[in-house]
């Protein structure tokens, strides 16, 4: 341990290696509610200092747990056995945005809306935005192939990512995928976004960049029935419209959410949709006035409207505010992430009511309706030890309804340590040996954030509710 | 007959006894499954996932080295197989599973044609936005293992950008799935994207699913013809800048213009062609935004296209090269949107090559028929590579009558040793397609 230590101070000198309890303390938590300590936190400045604390790590035969922002649901950057958990906030730096060949080339710790803000005097974008964009960074977002409200028109992470700088376990360092739109050769650019860290460092990462739209237009529209909303969604799925995102939130959610902003919800609402269209005047004008007319016919109580970003930005406040708010309703929450498909979104809601009254939990949904996924909001008190068993059983009732519903464990979170038990309800063994073998095609061994993913037997790390989190709240999150 | 490898004879009787379970195809029709000089001992064309396990289960117990099929339009690409033992035809498993318009995704086996696919899709409004050329003949599996994109990539990407899940078969018959039919997923690798422009070397594709798109309400393409490729590229940067609903993006040489027919006097100009699509309103801005950015550089002659003149105009563009089955010399360029003019200036140097690239992705396609291939095609394309490797682009040969010893692929990547990994972890006997794919693999 010693020499480890000596040997990663010497890669990336004194400060940014950490190994006191008390420095540590805050690197064994991320967005989800699980826990586990690294030994040692080291920082990198550069590639070859990533390299370096790799092989170092290699050479000790200790783990290496790269982490983003730890914004992650499912316990992504939680060092499940220890050893070196390696930030890469450090490397926060924008290496240059290509405005004619619409290519920005970023470091894995620059944030999400770093990226859309310097490609903003350009007239361009980075399209996927997660609801945390504002803490979330690029690395962690090719980690969990994130998505976001905006991915149902836009696609997902995996489809703006050309290409990444990466360092393998054994300390090399090699691009998959470039700055070309094609590439010759096994697509490792593919499998190693989503891979949840578990099979390389992503170091540097060339994007791909969108105009702006001319246009963006935001609707909220409250209804008095959640089957009304649901009904809504589809029917504007069905009339060719493909908004640029549907949201939605559930009564228990605008319950919590009125009292704390003060948006004018009706206490008796049902569900609160919103819907952006995004694009040329005007299709975004004919689009709006349709979605409208939708939303009245589906006996939408009221419908909201606005074109500037003022004006959107407070339609957006009570679904950008609602998990903060769901705290007011209890101490404690555990929140999902599940995925549907979109025509089941009604059906899975349903199922959840039913699991909350079995469980006697209240579970808030607020969710992203357009593409089916769903994000339960639990909410307990941990203080009843009871209540922490039987969320947690509540979690994977959820999890089993969205798997016979069609859907899947994960949405954009990924499985990390949350879900890897429920891996085999939804894999058989041929399809998680095929999984495996990604690792010894990597030569990974257990170099990359291990004990991930797949069923493990045993799971070493506790469902607890971190007291942090709940004074963050989890808007910064989802 | 017989085939040897190595040490291990592969008999014919024996192969075709071990398939009789699998769909054989009588040994009269074994000459359609020739590639070069090389015909299989045996075919099977199974109607379903298992019998596609079955014959690979056989081929892995007997050493048997497999070439998957779909519809042949693209057997052409990469290098001929370094043995051929097995023709696994993949067009009995042809149907579309379950098309479900209200997610806006379909499930289909990997031998339905792309035609089929479309038609069906057709019937609720909606279609995949990926655009092979002949598409009556090239397979959805077929599309998938060769990976390659089309115009609509301009907007959509890569056929990678569109399967949300699929069901492939491993070397050993083990039958694997991923993803599902949500379009949003995180549950364990995506193992598609592995096997997807793989040529068949890590797995079978057997079944994808697809995120669909709903059809467009209308839509049109502007035509106009300028002097020098530079102009056409600066035009279509700017319309790209303008966000419009920009489908696809083209640009044309004379002598590829010339082969979709349009004209046959336009030598040494370049055809920009601008595909809009959406709401009626929109597309007619559109397309007065793309004439107004082609007029600002002094071009006189801008024409648009609606609807189905435009449909039938890039169903020519999409066959371009392909028209009569596949051309003497087919090559693609690979590199950055910065370097487009610049690859297709090498493209067509020395040669009447029909060049069409899409500038907005780098993407350059040469076709050469046999009265203007450059005539030391090997020296030509050894050259090209040079250059283009120089621009950090690639060269892969597409299609091809006759070159041997020209590896399709060029230079390996960097990242070259993880895919031999790869390779060794899901074919370690190197049955499937063997020698096909980059470096060999």
């Amino acid at each position: 341990m010693e020499s480890l230590i000596k040997e990663l101070r010497q890669a990336l000198g004194r400060r940014y290696v950490m190994e006191r309890p008390e420095e540590l303390l805050v690197y064994e938590y991320d967005g989800s509610v699980e826990r586990g300590a690294p030994q040692i936190v080291a920082v990198p400045a550069d590639t070859e200092q990533v390299s370096r604390v790799v092989s170092i790590a290699r050479k000790h035969g200790v783990p290496v747990v790269p982490r983003g922002a730890g914004t992650g649901l499912s316990g992504g950057a939680i060092p499940a056995k220890g050893g070196i958990l390696m930030p890469l906030t450090r490397m926060n730096r924008i290496l240059e945005i290509d405005a004619a060949e619409r290519v920005a080339i970023v470091e894995p710790g620059v944030v999400n809306i770093d990226i859309s803000k310097a490609a903003e005097p350009y007239g361009l974008r980075y399209a996927p935005d997660p609801s945390s964009q504002k803490a979330c960074t690029i690395g962690g977002n090719v980690a969990e192939n994130a998505g976001g409200p905006h991915c149902l028109a836009y696609g997902v992470t995996t489809n703006h990512v050309l290409g990444m700088e990466t360092v393998l376990a054994d300390g090399s360092v090699v691009w998959v995928g470039g700055r070309q739109h094609e590439s010759i050769g096994y697509d490792l650019r593919g499998v190693l976004i989503g891979s949840e860290g578990t099979l390389a460092v992503t170091t540097k990462v060339a994007v791909r960049l969108q105009p702006l739209p001319e246009m963006v237009t935001t609707m909220l529209a409250i209804f008095q029935e959640e089957d009304e909303a649901g009904a809504a969604v589809s029917a504007i799925i069905a009339s060719g419209i493909v908004p640029a995102a549907i949201e939605m939130m559930d009564k228990l959610t605008i319950q919590a959410v009125e009292p704390a902003i003060h948006a004018g919800y009706p206490a008796d609402a049902g569900a609160v949709l919103l819907v952006e269209v995004e694009g040329l005047r005007e299709s975004v004008a004919e689009e709006a006035a349709e979605v409208q007319e939708i939303c009245r016919a589906s006996s939408a109580t009221e419908v909201r409207v606005a074109d500037d970003p003022a004006e959107r930005e407070r339609l957006w406040a009570g679904r950008k505010t609602a998990l903060g708010a769901l705290g007011r309703l209890a101490p404690s929450y555990y929140l999902l992430d599940g995925v549907v498909p979109r025509s089941r979104v009604l059906d899975a809601l349903r199922r959840i009511r039913e699991i909350s009254q079995e469980y006697g939990l209240p579970i808030a949904n607020v969710f992203h309706a357009g593409d089916g996924n769903l994000h339960p909001c639990i909410l307990f008190d941990e203080r009843i030890p009871d209540e922490l068993r039987r969320s947690k059983e509540a979690g994977g009732a959820i999890l089993r309804a969205c798997l016979d519903l069609g859907g899947a464990l994960s949405g954009e979170h990924g499985v990390g340590l949350e879900k890897q038990e429920y891996m085999d309800l939804c894999f058989t063994n041929a399809d998680l040996d095929a999984m495996a073998r990604l690792n010894p095609g990597f030569a990974s061994g257990e170099t990359f954030n291990p004990g991930k993913i797949f069923p493990s037997g045993a799971s070493c790390v506790e469902l607890l509710q971190h007291p942090a989190i709940a004074k963050l709240g989890l808007d910064a999150f989802v | 007959m017989s085939s040897v490898r190595g040490d291990v004879r592969i008999d014919a009787r024996t192969l075709q006894e071990a398939l009789a379970s699998a769909d054989p195809v009588p040994e009269t029709d074994h000459p359609g499954y020739t590639i070069g000089d090389a015909t299989p001992l045996a075919a099977v064309r199974p109607k379903t996932i298992d019998g596609v396990a079955t014959a690979l289960t056989a081929a892995t117990r007997l050493g048997a080295a497999v070439v998957p099929w779909g519809g042949g339009t693209r057997m052409g690409l990469g290098n001929p197989p370094s043995r051929y033992d097995l023709a696994l035809d993949m067009r009995g498993l042809s149907s579309v599973v379950e098309h479900r318009p209200e997610d806006l995704v379909v499930t289909v086996e990997a031998g339905c044609t792309m035609q089929a696919l479309q038609d069906v899709l057709r019937d609720s409004g909606q279609y995949l936005p990926l655009d092979p050329p002949l598409p009556a003949q090239a397979t959805v599996g077929g599309l998938l293992a060769t990976g390659i994109s089309g115009p609509l990539s301009t907007a959509v990407g890569t056929p990678r950008d569109q399967v949300i899940g699929m069901r492939a078969v491993l070397a050993d018959g083990s039958i694997v799935k991923n993803g599902g039919i949500v379009v949003k997923n995180v549950t364990g690798y995506a193992m598609d994207r592995l096997y997807i422009g793989a040529m068949g070397t890590l797995a079978v594709i057997a079944e994808a699913t697809f995120k669909v798109t709903p059809l467009p309400r209308a839509e049109a393409t502007v035509v106009a013809t300028f002097s020098s490729m530079n102009a056409a590229t600066t035009v279509c940067n700017v319309v790209t800048a303008q966000g419009l609903p920009l489908m696809a993006a083209e640009v044309l040489n004379g002598a590829a213009w010339s082969q979709v027919g349009q004209s046959d006097d336009g030598n040494g100009d370049y055809t920009l062609l601008l595909r809009v699509a959406g709401r009626p309103s929109a597309v007619a801005r559109s397309i007065d935004a793309c004439v107004a950015a082609c007029r600002e550089t002094g071009v006189a002659n801008v024409e648009s296209l609606n609807d189905d003149a435009s449909v039938s105009l890039w169903k020519k563009v999409t066959d371009l090269g392909w028209e009569s089955g596949p051309p003497d010399l087919a090559l693609r360029l690979l590199g950055t949107p910065a370097h487009s003019a610049e690859l297709v200036a090498l493209a067509a140097q020395e040669s009447d090559a029909a060049v069409s690239v899409s500038p907005t992705r780098g993407v350059v396609k040469a076709y050469w028929n046999s009265d203007a291939l450059p005539p030391d095609v090997h020296a030509y394309i050894a050259g090209l590579r040079e250059a283009v490797t120089a621009l950090n682009g690639t060269v892969v040969v597409e299609s091809r009558s006759r070159l041997d010893g020209v590896d399709a692929w060029g230079p390996t990547p960097d990242s070259f040793a993880v895919m031999r990994q790869l390779k060794e972890q899901y074919d370690p006997h190197g049955i499937l397609n063997p020698g096909r794919y980059v470096g060999g693999l």
